[in-house]
């Protein structure tokens, strides 16, 4: 027996595949056009309802003692991103139940932190004002410093206590060389009989001079190497780069993003509703 | 060792064993499935064998994770959950579902079929081998030849290649898969396999040598067109022909010889990265290759088994947050991310990310973190039975030759293969992924309905011809 034989070109198939495609579509033309519109402006309209959301990442640079770091890159991105500090942050900018505020909950979750350079952090986080995103930098900032201060204040009250002795030293020194030098004086002044004891005296004020020169030396030194320790190159504290310029960005509502968004996936689940519900039309064998 | 150490390690050998032997019994019971699941099996042996490897040689040290790791009983619940998905799969292709493939009512004839399928594999043939000399061209004036000049494949993605070769990065497993099934689907009509696809399938394997690759690439391509090669043949099996019959001598020897080939190419690969372009010898050769092969497929498991499992340390909220909501990076696998800031120094991992590396693992780790210990189990029987349902519905689109449907779901085998190796979960979440998918399951339906409109139904009257639905409403 001959079967029938059917061939089916390349050409065949693919616009086979497209007719089946569009012969599904067709009975259903109200519902692909209107249906997609309709969550268009829908997506459109609710989104433009919702509230903004802004979105920023600065640039922290931590604090230095003395050109050591106060706390290490690692451990200040480790302590921005724990629970703890983002209720403190939270509670600083007076939002302390966050679990019942959606602006404060949104900065809980969005809140972090990760080393970016040697001395700096990355921290970004969301919020739903351009103040509030600046607040929250700020309010990082002063926490990071309040957390350091049992350490930085001790330490710079120290250095501060050892440089007024020092200034007191100087003083001391210079008021002893200025005497020093005027006895000096006054004794060049003073004819001698004893030529010989005159010279005597005129070697241990030298001497005199010269090692009051030295402390007074030394003890410059160690009073400018104390104010180095304290230099604003080596001691600072933890600051945003270039807070002025950071410049939040709005991420939502993104109204037309999201209406073509769900126009689209509108679109698609509604061809797969036609394509689905569309009746499979068969060949007949069919009498001559 | 103490007598608690050596049970131990006689628990852990018997779980790996057991999982080798369920791997075995698929090799040669059930060949064409193994063959389907090449990409999956060898990932597991390797991983479990690493594992076990890390435990039994306790302590060992690991250079990426920068101590000693081992000493528990890792092995037991990755040889679970490997378990888990051998079982899936042996139960998704059991014998008599495999065959009801095959013998489906309302299926349109043969011939539609085959000349369907002859006039889109011209048109697949065309269109690649079009794109394979467009790599070459690309390859030739874009700048050095990577093998030639003893560059990183990473450096001569970013500094000297094409779109193409973006192109083939991006979609080449997906298109071996195609080749794959292209090279294979003559043979349910009875004809020799087309080995222009074969051939094409060589030509981009000689590429990715020329450019740099070594194991990874040529081994997650070979198992892609491998997933297609076994769809047809498992259409074979279930139609009751023997593979024999298919595979001469000759054919045998043919396979054979482009198999040796293939893995001298691998070896020959791996040996000049390693000596010449990264410059290992001796003793650091030695224990590069250790640290390769032995070590680095197991460490991320050992470190998510000591967290979650010793420590207790896991956290659902922590996890899903950083694998789907702020990773590292969020264009790349979230997972291994997140992985290895558990397991590193933070500043470390993101500096390996940084410079575009990761590290290997991903499943069933990412279970395991999102889950806990118990939880864990039932999101890897979840993974395990979507992978395996997704496999057997790819084997029936390429037996049944819904060609267009099979060129839509690779997107989906894809996401879904690098789950079940890299655990890697954000693709699922992407827009793009959910328009794939919407997609493909509109081509589906539609192949389904015209298929359905291909096949014949008698009426009252008895003749041999035939006329469309179509042509009579045209009349």
């Amino acid at each position: 027996m001959n079967e029938p034989q059917v061939f089916v070109s390349n050409e065949q198939y693919l616009s086979g595949l497209l007719t089946t495609l569009l012969q599904a579509l067709r009975p259903r033309k109200l519902l692909l056009i209107l249906l997609p519109i309709t969550a268009t402006l829908l997506a459109y309209g609710v989104s433009r309802l919702l509230p903004p959301v802004f979105e920023a990442q600065a640039s922290i640079r931590i604090g230095r003692i003395d050109g050591a770091e106060q706390i290490s890159l690692q451990t200040a991105s480790v302590r921005v991103n724990t629970v703890s500090f983002k209720q403190r942050v939270l509670r600083a900018m007076e939002m302390p139940n966050y679990e019942e505020n959606r602006q404060a909950q949104l900065i809980f979750w969005t809140l972090s932190a990760r080393p970016e350079t040697s001395d700096t952090i990355a921290v970004s986080v969301q919020a739903s004002s351009v103040e509030q995103v600046r607040q929250v930098f700020d309010t990082i900032v002063q926490l990071l410093n309040a957390d350091q201060k049992w350490v930085t204040e001790p330490l710079i009250a120290d250095i501060n206590e050892q440089i007024v002795g020092l200034d007191t030293t100087i003083a001391e020194l210079t008021r002893a060389r200025d005497s020093l030098t005027a006895l000096g004086k006054s004794m060049a002044e003073v004819q001698s009989h004893d030529a010989a004891s005159a010279a005597f005296r005129s070697v241990w004020l030298f001497d005199l001079l010269a090692r009051n020169e030295q402390r007074l030396d030394a003890a410059k030194n160690q009073r400018h190497d104390l104010a180095t320790r304290l230099g604003s190159w080596r001691t600072y504290q933890t600051a945003t780069v270039d807070a002025a310029f950071i410049l939040p960005k709005q991420i939502a509502p993104r109204p037309f993003r999201t209406a073509i968004l769900i126009g689209g996936l509108t679109f698609l689940a509604c061809v797969l509703f036609a394509v689905w519900r569309s009746p499979t039309r068969r060949i007949r064998q069919v009498p001559v | 060792m103490s007598i608690e150490a050596f049970i131990v390690a006689i628990l852990e050998t018997i779980a790996a064993a057991a999982v080798f032997a369920a791997m075995g019994f698929i090799v040669v019971r059930r060949p064409v499935i193994a063959i389907m699941f090449v990409f999956v099996f060898f990932a597991f042996s390797w991983r479990l064998g690493s594992m076990l490897y890390i435990d039994l040689s306790a302590p060992v040290f690991s250079e990426q994770l920068e101590r000693n790791i081992g000493s528990a009983m890792g092995v037991i619940p990755l040889a679970v959950s490997q378990g888990m998905v051998l079982a899936a799969v042996l139960l998704a292709f059991r014998p008599q579902r495999v065959r009801a493939l095959y013998a489906i009512p309302n299926e349109p004839p043969a011939e539609v079929l085959r000349e369907a399928s002859r006039q889109i594999a011209e048109l697949a043939f065309w269109a690649v081998l079009l794109f394979v000399i467009g790599l070459f061209i690309e390859l030739l004036i874009q700048g050095p030849i990577p093998l030639f000049v003893g560059m990183e494949r990473f450096d001569y993605a970013v500094q000297y290649a094409g779109p193409l070769h973006r192109r083939l990065i991006e979609w080449g497993a997906m298109l071996t898969f195609q080749l794959g099934v292209f090279f294979v689907v003559p043979t349910l009509h009875d004809h020799p396999v087309d080995r222009r696809f074969a051939v094409l399938f060589a030509l981009l394997m000689i590429y990715l040598f020329l450019v740099g690759h070594r194991f990874s690439s040529f081994y997650a391509y070979s198992s892609f067109f491998l997933i297609g090669v076994g769809g047809g043949l498992l259409g074979l099996r279930a139609s009751g022909r023997r593979l024999r019959d298919l595979f001469n001598a000759r054919t045998l020897r043919t396979i054979a010889i482009a198999a040796t080939a293939l893995v001298l190419l691998v070896i020959v690969a791996l040996v000049y990265s390693y000596t010449v372009v990264r410059g290992f010898e001796g003793a650091q050769l030695a224990e590069k290759l250790k640290q390769r092969m032995l070590i680095q497929q197991g460490e991320m498991w050992w470190a998510t088994y000591h967290n979650v499992f010793r420590l207790g340390d896991w956290d659902f909220e922590q996890a899903f947050h950083k694998l789907f909501i702020d990773p590292f990076d969020p264009t790349r696998n979230s997972t291994m991310q997140f992985l290895m800031e558990r397991a590193l120094p933070e500043e470390r991992a993101h500096f390996i990310l940084a410079q575009g590396s990761s590290y290997t693992g991903g499943w069933p780790e990412v279970c395991f973190e999102l889950g806990g210990p118990l939880g864990g189990f039932l999101l890897v029987a979840i993974s395990a039975i979507i992978f395996a349902e997704f496999m057997f519905l790819l084997a029936r689109c390429v037996i049944q030759e819904r060609l267009a449907t099979c060129f839509f779901l690779s997107p989906i085998l894809y996401a879904l293969s690098i789950n079940i190796v890299s655990g890697m979960a954000n693709s699922f979440i992407q827009t793009t992924f959910v328009v794939k998918l919407a997609v493909a399951l509109i081509v589906y339906m539609t192949e389904d309905k015209w298929r359905s409109s291909r096949v014949l139904v008698p009426s009252s009257g008895l003749s041999e011809t035939l006329l469309l639905h179509e042509k009579k409403a045209e009349a």
